[in-house]
């Protein structure tokens, strides 16, 4: 049993054909991504002109001005919004999954796109709805003032910040979910009834355990592109708190510092690698532990 | 059984489920006493299992009402009953050891927590499994795995525990034992099991007393010997151990049983059977006694009959033989093997045979209006069932 659970799953011996068809991918990759991240990279330790010129040359320079509390705090801020989002993200995604991985079979791909259906159309013109669907004349002002209630324009704000992140981001939370819940034998939750848990012992004692890696890859998906982001910030939070994505567009453009922005750019970079490769080896030290416990104790 | 002012440990009483317009639970009747090793036994599609799903309270019924212990449980849902289920998959949780799966339900139903340790232990003692507490159920063997799920059932002590074909992934030695294994437990724990199979052989072995479902209806309510010596229908009789069926019609005497093409049989004809009705005779292939023809069929006595030897299987334990009337009904006859099967060795296929039995084996059951209504032209029917 553990010979055959241990072996990997069949190969396909790589061949020169193979090979050629991956050609384009990685040309793409390399052009668009691995170049301008070299790029980046070097910039990042060149030297600066006052005037906003990029000399060459190397320096520590733009990292040491890093370390200064303006930059500092934004980056805190960043990280505590993109942490707050990843959680949100996760728990909303949470319930969201396991509403369709507990739907008749023939309902959940239905409904899998209708998640995705919005995301089809343009990022920014999503966050322009949610100015419309905040704004004074929007419906969500319309009928809290219908109710009585003196409401401004929720836009700009934080509260709008929030939930335009949160909607932003929610696939990405929603179907590593489903698919750890799909994988889970529905008789365990009768089995759970049975032997007395409700609702919440349930959750909290079986479905939360058991989809365990796909919350981690929810929340992972979406803290590190949440501190890549800079529309919404500005569109919906009115730029008053900029995110670090926010700062690194001023730079580049406003500021016309470019090795500055660079150096900014691999921090934030780095800081996202090294999440990535946190919640992997959680993930994988989890997998490890289910593992061993598979050899002969 | 226990025959006490007690309440039974279930009481269903017009218990019925239907599935849109499809009704797979007829409106039934059933108690179940306390203590009591109770099979529910039919088909796959009999409604056994939604009838046990209305139980735990997975299902509610469309109609009629579950007692548990003298207390109508209609509107408790199930993690209030006092019952638990081992499921046919198992459904142990794979994230938890042993250990935790069986103290699941102590923890849920916070039981203090110096009393949890003894009763889990206890409970896989029961098992024997206490060596493999902290295994994951993903590194047990099927047949360990069932166990963990049968001590996580009994450790809350329920009054109740319902079991859904709990042995069908197993192979089969695996499946004897484990029948055995079922029993010396439910006699431990002095709970009452409720055994939902299609194994006949399962339900045989371990009831006190079985149901026999079909198509939604509870055909037989009795104890296993009484299933198979004296079924009550033709299905019964079919789906219970092989049985030669004839269908013929009572004679005039009221003594035996007339069947097309055979003429009159030995049968056990009850005082109040009318003559001439239609019915139908169901014999056991062991209660068969074959022999060879040596004098013509016309000289055969009562209850004999001639018939011409097809074939002959070995299984083993015994021979059965295939044996072709002169109706052209072909009869089974199970021998045990060894001496009687030898001494039959020396008829050849082919060779005329003589088949006999006493009155009181040749059941009588009341005819399925289907086949008794069929004219005589049509081929006689003869049902063996394994």
């Amino acid at each position: 049993m553990n010979a055959s659970s241990s072996a990997r799953p069949g190969r396909i011996a790589p061949s020169a054909a193979g090979y050629l068809m991956l050609l384009p991918a990685l040309a793409v990759i390399v052009l668009l991504v691995i170049v301008p991240m070299l790029v980046i990279a070097r910039d990042s330790f060149a030297i600066s002109d006052p005037l906003g010129g990029n000399l060459g040359g190397f320096t520590l320079a733009n990292y040491e001005k890093l370390i200064d509390p303006v930059y500092l705090k934004t980056l805190g801020y960043s990280l505590g919004m993109a942490l707050l989002n990843a959680v949100v993200c996760t728990v909303v995604g949470y319930i969201v999954a396991y509403y369709i991985a507990t739907r008749r079979a023939s309902l959940q791909p239905v409904l899998l796109v209708l998640v995705i259906i919005p995301f089809l159309t343009d990022f920014l013109v999503r966050t322009f709805a949610w100015i419309t669907l905040l704004g004074s004349g929007g419906p969500f002002i319309s009928l809290l003032r219908a109710l009585g209630v003196d409401a401004q324009s929720l836009v700009p704000s934080q509260l709008a910040v929030t939930l335009s992140l949160l909607y932003a981001f929610l696939p990405v939370a929603v179907f590593p979910i489903y698919a750890a819940m799909r994988s889970i034998d529905p008789s365990l939750k009768e089995a759970a009834a049975d032997l007395g848990a409700g609702w919440w012992q349930t959750h909290a004692r079986i479905f939360v355990p058991l989809s365990a890696s796909g919350l981690a890859s929810s929340v992972m998906l979406t803290f590190v592109p949440t501190l890549g982001v800079f529309v919404i910030p500005v569109l919906l939070g009115g730029g008053k708190d900029p995110l670090v994505g926010n700062l690194i567009v001023t730079l580049f453009t406003e500021f016309r510092n470019e090795p500055l922005g660079a150096a900014l750019s691999m921090v934030v970079l780095i800081l996202m690698l090294a999440s990535v490769a946190g919640a992997g080896l959680l993930l994988r030290n989890g997998a490890r532990r289910n593992r061993s416990l598979g050899k002969d104790a | 059984m226990n025959e006490t002012t007690e309440s039974p440990a279930v009481k269903l009483t017009g218990l019925t489920k239907s599935f849109g317009a499809n009704q797979v639970v007829q409106p039934l009747d059933l108690e179940i006493g306390r203590n009591e090793f109770f099979s529910i036994l039919g088909p796959s599609g009999c409604g056994k299992t939604t009838l046990m799903r209305m139980i735990t309270g997975f299902e509610t019924p469309s109609g009629g009402s579950v007692e548990l212990d003298g207390k109508n449980v209609d509107s408790v849902p199930t993690k209030s009953r006092d019952l638990n289920m081992l499921f046919q998959s198992y459904a142990l949780f794979p994230h938890l050891s042993v250990y935790e799966n069986v103290a699941f339900e102590l923890r849920v139903r916070r039981t203090p927590k110096r009393e949890i340790d003894g009763r889990v232990q206890d409970a896989l003692a029961l098992v024997r499994l206490q060596a493999f507490a902290e295994r994951k159920p993903a590194e047990l063997s099927g047949g360990q795995r069932q166990r963990v799920a049968l001590a996580r059932a009994v450790v809350g002590r329920p009054a109740v525990v319902l079991l859904d074909e709990p042995l069908g992934a197993l192979d089969q030695k695996l499946r004897k034992e484990m029948q055995f294994e079922l029993k010396r437990m439910q006699r431990e724990v002095g709970i009452t099991f409720i055994y939902v199979t299609h194994d006949q052989e399962e339900a045989l072995t371990m009831s006190d007393r079985i149901a026999v479902m079909s198509e939604g209806r509870v055909l037989q309510v009795a104890s296993p010997t009484e299933i198979y010596d004296a079924p009550a229908s033709r299905f019964v009789a079919t789906f219970i151990g092989s049985c030669n069926v004839l269908d013929g019609a009572v004679s005039a005497d009221g003594r035996g049983v007339v069947v097309p093409g055979l003429g009159e049989l030995n049968a056990a004809v009850p005082a109040d059977a009318r003559p001439g009705s239609g019915v139908t005779l169901a014999i056991r292939p062991e209660r068969v006694t074959l022999s060879p023809a040596t004098t013509v069929a016309a000289t055969a006595p009562l209850g004999g009959v001639a018939g011409t030897l097809v074939e002959r299987v070995f299984l083993g334990d015994e021979w059965t033989f295939h044996v072709r009337l002169d109706s052209d009904v072909v009869m089974t006859v199970s021998v045990p093997s060894g001496q009687a099967a030898a001494a039959l060795g020396a008829i050849p296929d082919g060779a005329p045979v003589l088949l006999s039995w006493a009155a009181a084996d040749a059941r009588v059951l009341p005819a399925d209006g289907s086949t008794t209504a069929a004219p005589s032209s049509a081929p006689l029917s003869s049902e063996v069932s394994a």
